[in-house]
């Protein structure tokens, strides 16, 4: 699958595979294209995007499919969170009727049934007295608890993919560590599958089991967690591990080959 | 606050100049194509016209445009082109006039303001503010309630309403380039801090204030009309596209030209001043135009 | 939000205060005698000696002004000297009729302005939006007095079918009420229509581009419940910001369409009196003006905290 955005191609000739059950950790610096690729999966490109190729998803091309029913996968079996949880919730709607949203926008769930599961689904993701966080406006709220909220909205269908972009980037490092632990649990509880799109290697090696390295728009590597961190074979993807804080190489890696799509 | 995350691959501009030119968008063109036709209408028809702007010829009253009158003729005969054209030249002079006296005001005020800060600020801006508080026609009627009318006062009555607007534009603009320079001002080499900024604030002001002054002048062209046309603007037999519009009531139940053709002048121009101003700011800013992912 | 709305009155109070201060200093700025000027050829010296004491001219000037602060404060504007009417009564009489016309305005003006402006920012790029930035150009440059003009000969010596001046009060009747408002109500609607159409374009374009509305598109919410119940919600907020900026603009539109269609409004109060140089009326109009510039302000300040939920709790 190829993406641009009427330049050069910002991801491409892009194959993944993603089993149920897997979390597969997409990996690489800014500019390499992951997020691109995951909004390409979500549907959630801007106007001037243009994709070729396939997205294959429980049996189905996401990309030839029509937008109505692009619609219902998505927040059901297809969900996401992304980097920055203040600004992911509406901040005129309370959280409560945020969450409700998402059973509205899928179904006939009455609204008892539907403030009932909202409830239930703040206290699985750990924020205190429910009910009355379910009037709370986002604003009110810190950045942990609104990546809380935004987990409990995408995992409250039980998605069979949920693919988190950069879900922890934006938090200080304790609600970092607080969100990837109920992430590992949420997971095992809620969702198939899990496209974890991050630059961190060290969020990678808690909760992958597969990792994808993504450089200038390509997959460079892919293989289990372990096998990648022990021994890796491409040039950047050594390169990666090196700069992680404790294992730094004596020597300077030569720069890959290829070039970024764009330069921060 | 929006997670931006540099991936967008636009196709961008190779060179400096390059860039400069694709920013001169068409907005700006048709504006100042558009001012260029007033001017011209405004100076040269007088010139080139058979007709003087006062001739009355009581044969030719309430006749439909035709090939001796382009605009047709009001109720006495005189010819509406050439009155036209008049009444463009007062309306510009007074849009010119009434802006370069706000300018005068305002520049200095919103400089002092912004750069000073603290109770000078406030000094200056809350006694505008006061005045920003009322309706700009009705600020100008009332200078005019005082002083009479005629163009001499209501180019100062104008101004004072735009004095506000100017300074408050000034002064964000001081306001922006002093945070920037401040501390390049510290390690100046001699040269007051006052020096510094002023030097500095001006180019970066020039824009901003630009295109201000451009929307006010569209303004000035609606403000004089309107005052004219309620009787409190020019004073006749000084020519304006307000006036003319007032005179031609009585008659536009069957010769509706007569309002008209001086409505359709006045839009053209004020038209003309906004689309300058929406081009200039494009032109400033294409950040605006391009949005991001 | 009380403490909000607290705060926005305290500021009210001496911008107000600075407003009659300046509208007292109207009369006492007119050059030569403002008595002769008032009087104009009926200037008997007796009359003349009568009318300075009832200005107060004989008094120092701060007297003058707290004499007629008070006067205000308890509704008293004086008198006219043409009728010796109470110039309360006249400004209450004709108030109603100036708040109809711009409260209709308003209403014509948003409900015109921001469909077109949703559509525009929508279909960005396309037709549709380029079709409506030109209308809204058109619209921001058109007088709009000459605008009643048109839609007179248009509709009302043209076609016949709408009242060309003149007001029936409501409780008259209601349908002879609205069909004289129509008319006067639309031309000054236009201006502002232009207007507010840009700024709902630019906000909902500011509001689409943001980071919930593409989290709320992945929780597979309708398009068209994105963009009404979510973006327009958000963009609202700028949006009513100018319309409270505007609210200058309609009032003094007001003014001259009042003239053009001959209602009975304070700004026709205005204008005559100014005409007439009937001072006191004029202070007292003029103030009547700024007065309600203010409070459409503070109305604006209003809806604009109880649509922004983050005014409405505690600063964080």
């Amino acid at each position: 699958m190829t993406a641009s955005y009427g330049g050069p191609p910002v991801v491409q000739s892009v194959s993944l595979r993603l089993e149920h059950g897997d979390v597969l950790g997409l990996v690489g610096e800014s500019g390499s294209g992951k997020t691109t690729l995951g909004r390409c999966v979500l549907g959630l490109l801007p106007e001037n995007a243009r994709v070729e190729g396939e997205i294959v998803f429980e049996g189905r091309d996401l990309v030839a499919m029509p937008a109505a029913e692009k619609r219902s996968l998505l927040g059901a079996q297809l969900s996401a969170v992304f980097q920055n949880p203040m600004s992911s919730l509406d901040p005129v709607f309370t959280i409560g009727d945020q969450i409700v949203e998402v059973f509205h926008a899928h179904g006939d769930t009455s609204r008892a049934q539907a403030r009932a599961a909202a409830i239930r689904l703040l206290s699985e993701v750990g924020i205190p007295a429910p009910e009355t966080r379910l009037k709370a406006y986002p604003h009110e709220l810190s950045g942990g608890m609104n990546q809380r909220v935004a987990l409990a909205i995408a995992l409250a269908l039980n998605p069979s993919l949920l693919i988190a972009d950069e879900p922890t980037s934006a938090l200080d490092v304790t609600v970092q560590a607080q969100i990837l632990r109920l992430l590992r649990s949420l997971i095992d509880e809620h969702a198939g599958g899990v496209l974890l799109i991050t630059h961190d290697l060290g969020v990678v090696a808690q909760l992958c089991n597969r990792v994808a390295v993504m450089y200038a728009g390509e997959i460079v590597e892919e293989a289990p967690v372990r096998q990648l961190f022990a021994a890796p074979t491409h040039d950047y993807t050594k390169q990666l591990l090196a700069s992680l804080p404790g294992r730094a190489r004596r020597q300077r890696p030569a720069r890959a080959a290829g070039r970024p799509a764009a330069e921060v | 606050m929006t997670a931006t995350t540099v991936e967008r691959v636009g196709a961008r501009p190779a060179t400096r100049i390059q860039r400069v030119r694709s920013r001169l968008n068409p907005t700006l063109a048709v504006g100042l194509g558009l001012l260029a036709v007033v001017i011209v209408i405004a100076f040269v028809v007088p010139l080139l016209s058979p007709y003087e702007t006062d001739e009355i010829r009581a044969g030719d009253a309430l006749s439909a445009p035709s090939s001796e009158h382009w605009l047709g003729a009001d109720n006495l005969g005189r010819d509406i082109l050439v009155r036209v054209a008049d009444g463009y030249r007062i309306s510009l002079s007074v849009a010119v006039g009434s802006v370069a006296l706000a300018l005068l005001v305002g520049l200095p005020l919103g400089l002092i303001a912004g750069y000073a800060g603290g109770w000078i600020d406030n000094l200056v801006m809350r006694p505008l503010d006061v005045l920003m508080a009322f309706p700009a026609i009705l600020l100008a009627i009332t200078v005019m309630a005082i002083f009479g009318t005629g163009v001499a006062v209501l180019l100062p009555a104008i101004g004072i309403v735009y004095v506000p607007i100017i300074a408050r534009v000034m002064r964000a603009s001081t306001l922006a380039t002093r945070r920037e320079l401040f501390v390049e001002a510290a390690r100046a080499r001699g040269a007051s801090r006052w020096r510094i900024v002023v030097r500095h604030v001006l180019p970066n002001s020039v824009g901003p204030v630009t295109v201000q002054a451009s929307i006010l002048m569209g303004i000035a062209i609606l403000l004089e009309a309107a005052l004219s046309f309620i009787g409190l603007g020019v004073r006749p037999p000084t020519p304006s596209l307000g006036l003319m519009l007032s005179d031609g009531r009585d008659f536009m139940a069957n010769s509706a030209w007569v309002v008209a053709a001086p409505g359709i002048a006045i839009m053209v121009l004020v038209l003309a001043f906004n689309l300058i101003g929406d081009g200039l700011h494009d032109w400033l800013d294409p950040r605006g135009r391009a949005r991001p992912r | 939000m009380a403490r909000v709305l607290g705060g926005r009155l305290a500021l009210s109070v001496p911008m107000l205060l600075g407003m009659s201060v300046l509208v007292f200093l109207i009369i006492r700025l007119v050059p030569g005698d403002p008595v002769l000027a008032v009087l104009g050829l009926n200037a008997t010296p007796d009359l003349v000696a009568k009318l300075r004491e009832d200005l107060g001219l004989n008094d120092p000037i701060y007297v003058q002004y707290v004499n007629w602060l008070g006067g205000v404060l308890h509704g008293d504007f004086g008198l006219d000297y043409r009728s010796d009417e109470p110039i309360g009564q006249m400004l209450l009489d004709r108030l109603p009729v100036t708040l109809e016309l711009t409260a209709l305005s308003l209403v014509f003006a948003v409900l015109l302005a921001i469909p077109l402006g949703v559509v525009a920012a929508v279909r960005r790029g396309r037709v549709a939006d380029k079709a409506t930035q030109g209308i809204s150009l058109v619209g921001i440059s058109v007088p709009d007095f000459w605008l009643g003009i048109m839609l007179i000969l248009v509709f009302s010596l043209g076609l016949g079918v709408l009242p060309s001046s003149g007001f029936v009060p409501f409780r008259e009747d209601p349908v002879e009420n609205i069909r004289h408002m129509i008319l006067p109500a639309s031309a000054l609607a236009a201006g502002l229509a232009a207007v507010l159409i840009r700024v709902t374009r630019s906000a909902m374009l500011d509001v689409l581009h943001e980071d919930y509305i593409r989290f709320t598109r992945s929780k597979g919410v309708q398009e068209r419940t994105v963009i009404f119940k979510h973006a327009l919600r958000n963009a609202s907020i700028p949006i009513v910001t100018v319309v409270g900026l505007q609210a200058g603009y309609l009032l003094g539109g007001a003014i001259v369409i009042e003239q053009v269609f001959a209602l009975p409004g304070v700004g026709r109060l205005v204008l005559d009196s100014v005409l007439q140089r009937n001072y006191p009326v004029v202070q007292a109009s003029v103030l009547m003006v700024g007065l309600m510039f203010v409070l459409t302000n503070l109305a604006a300040d209003l809806l604009y905290a109880v649509l922004n939920p983050k005014l409405r709790t505690a600063a964080q």
